[in-house]
């Protein structure tokens, strides 16, 4: 997997669990379009704190393109943000 | 006692390299020429912090961008991020706290604690050093310099002995002759250009040398300082590390570079109103009234220069301080082009406790609600959201001063 720490739209689910769960999400590719992805599998999840930045890191699977892939997805918990961070 | 200090290693080098790999960025900045440089547009083309082979090439801190690109055409530069700096200081902070409940937030990238065995399973202050430096590369990204040694001052010096992310300790008489004696004078805590200058002329050189001389003849030439100084080189330092909060903070002031050199008075009020805003907001959220003011005036051929008031009594009240600075600055300056203004305040006491005067009450009352509630609204709608009708419709800001808008930490870990 290599960094490509894109930024996403993203449906979560917050419930009563402690970290939101990636629901599906969208992002821009380089021809323009979005491409639609709903998470299929989450495989792990991992609080970090690198630079001080507080985030949570998602491994998760999906079938991208009639391809099951492997991607990591970054929650920055304190700009409300999410990230395509590995693909 | 046993102390610690951790001092991040070129810290906003490294904290940037951390964020910037984080998100992806190809090299790691750390192992590349690069620096942190403000904007030479505003006049602060100044060399912030440089990687390891950035000081090869022979650029040093606070040396100027045109230098920088001068010596090493092809460094990168990248502005100062100060809201991710804090986050890591606060990090680092937070982290340190797990092992002692007495930790000195000394500055931006330095602490100081105190090593308390009871923490963490009773381990002994090295294997807590090596914890602490592992886990901050580990879980942060940016490595630290860790000096354990015997009080403040020799773990200060420790952890100057050779970077980055080492632990070195100066812990007995045979550890700092070994270690600290050989270093050269200017090396030791509180020796800067010109003491080392007058050392070397009375031939010592080394701290082993400086704390071999004789007391007598250091007071004689640096009085009290000299003391100080000798004792330093003989590791001998009482000063207790003590949380930041029951510090008692001496002076407050604000500076600001202006984008070009002015010439005009009413400018210069103007600009001095801007400083005495965050200076005087500063005095408020701190509960204290000041009765020293001092003005600070840099020229453009960098000649500087103070002139100060001691008022017969003690104000916060931000009107009132800019009449005072206004008049000590028509008083001092000469009329040539100013660079660099600054307004201090000093000689404190609490806010609760202080000579009323007969005549003023009403209108000191009356000042005192008008500040609270412009601090009140700052504080809940930000700081643009009141000011003052000078400032309207120009180009001048109503806040002058502080590092990141006063949102950050600087010497002595207090906030602004």
């Amino acid at each position: 997997m290599k960094i490509v720490a894109k930024q996403i739209d993203m449906i979560a689910k917050f419930n009563r669990e402690k970290v939101p769960v990636p629901y599906k999400f969208r992002y821009e590719q380089s021809s323009g379009e979005y491409l639609e992805i709903k998470i299929d599998k989450i495989l792990a999840t991992e609080s970090r704190r690198l630079a001080g930045i507080e985030t949570i890191i998602y491994t998760c699977q999906s079938e991208v393109e009639g391809e099951v892939r492997m991607y990591e997805l970054k929650y920055i918990i304190g700009q409300y943000r999410w990230e395509l961070y590995k693909i | 006692m046993t102390v610690l200090q951790v001092d991040a290693n070129s810290a906003y080098l490294s904290w940037t390299a951390a964020a910037l790999l984080e998100q992806g960025y190809p090299v790691d900045i750390r192992t590349v020429p690069s620096c942190i440089a403000g904007n030479p547009k505003n006049r602060h083309g100044i060399i912030l912090a440089k990687s390891i082979p950035a000081k090869k090439c022979g650029i040093g801190t606070a040396c100027s961008v045109f230098e920088a690109r001068e010596r090493c055409p092809e460094i990168l530069m990248f502005p100062p991020d100060f809201d991710l700096y804090l986050a890591c200081s606060s990090a680092m902070y937070e982290l340190l706290q797990e092992y002692s409940s007495v930790v000195e937030r000394y500055s931006v990238d330095e602490c100081f604690l105190e090593f308390q065995s009871s923490m963490r399973g009773g381990k002994d202050a090295l294997a807590t050093a090596y914890e602490i430096k592992e886990r901050i590369k580990e879980e942060f990204g940016f490595t630290v310099n860790v000096g354990v040694g015997r009080n403040k001052l020799l773990a200060k010096m420790a952890c100057e002995l050779e970077k980055p992310d080492k632990v070195h300790t100066l812990l007995d008489e045979k550890d700092m002759h070994a270690k600290m004696w050989p270093l050269d004078v200017n090396e030791l805590f509180m020796v800067g250009r010109a003491t080392t200058r007058k050392l070397k002329r009375i031939n010592i050189n080394t701290i082993g040398d400086l704390a071999q001389a004789d007391p007598v003849l250091l007071r004689t030439i640096f009085k009290s300082h000299g003391q100080l100084i000798w004792e330093y080189a003989n590791g001998m330092d009482m000063s207790r590390v003590i949380p930041n909060d029951q510090i008692m903070q001496k002076g407050i002031g604000n500076s600001m570079t202006i984008k070009y050199d002015l010439t005009d008075m009413e400018e210069a009020s103007t600009y001095l109103l801007s400083l005495t805003e965050r200076v005087g907001s500063r005095l408020r959220k701190h509960q204290c009234k000041a009765s020293l003011i001092s003005v600070s005036v840099c020229t453009n051929s960098f000649m500087r220069y103070t002139h100060q008031m001691k008022l017969p009594f003690y104000t916060d009240d931000t009107t009132t301080i800019h009449r005072y600075v206004c008049r000590l600055f028509a008083e001092c300056w000469k009329g040539e082009p100013v660079r660099q203004l600054g307004v201090r305040t000093g000689d404190f006491t609490r806010k609760d406790e202080y000579q009323l005067t007969v005549f003023d009450v009403g209108r000191i009352e009356r000042d005192e609600a008008l500040n609270r509630a412009v601090d009140d609204i700052r504080g809940r709608f930000g700081e643009d959201a009141i000011y003052r009708g000078r400032f309207a419709n120009s180009s001048f800001r109503p806040i002058e001063g502080g590092v990141n808008g006063g949102n950050f930490l600087m010497m002595g870990g207090y906030e602004q």
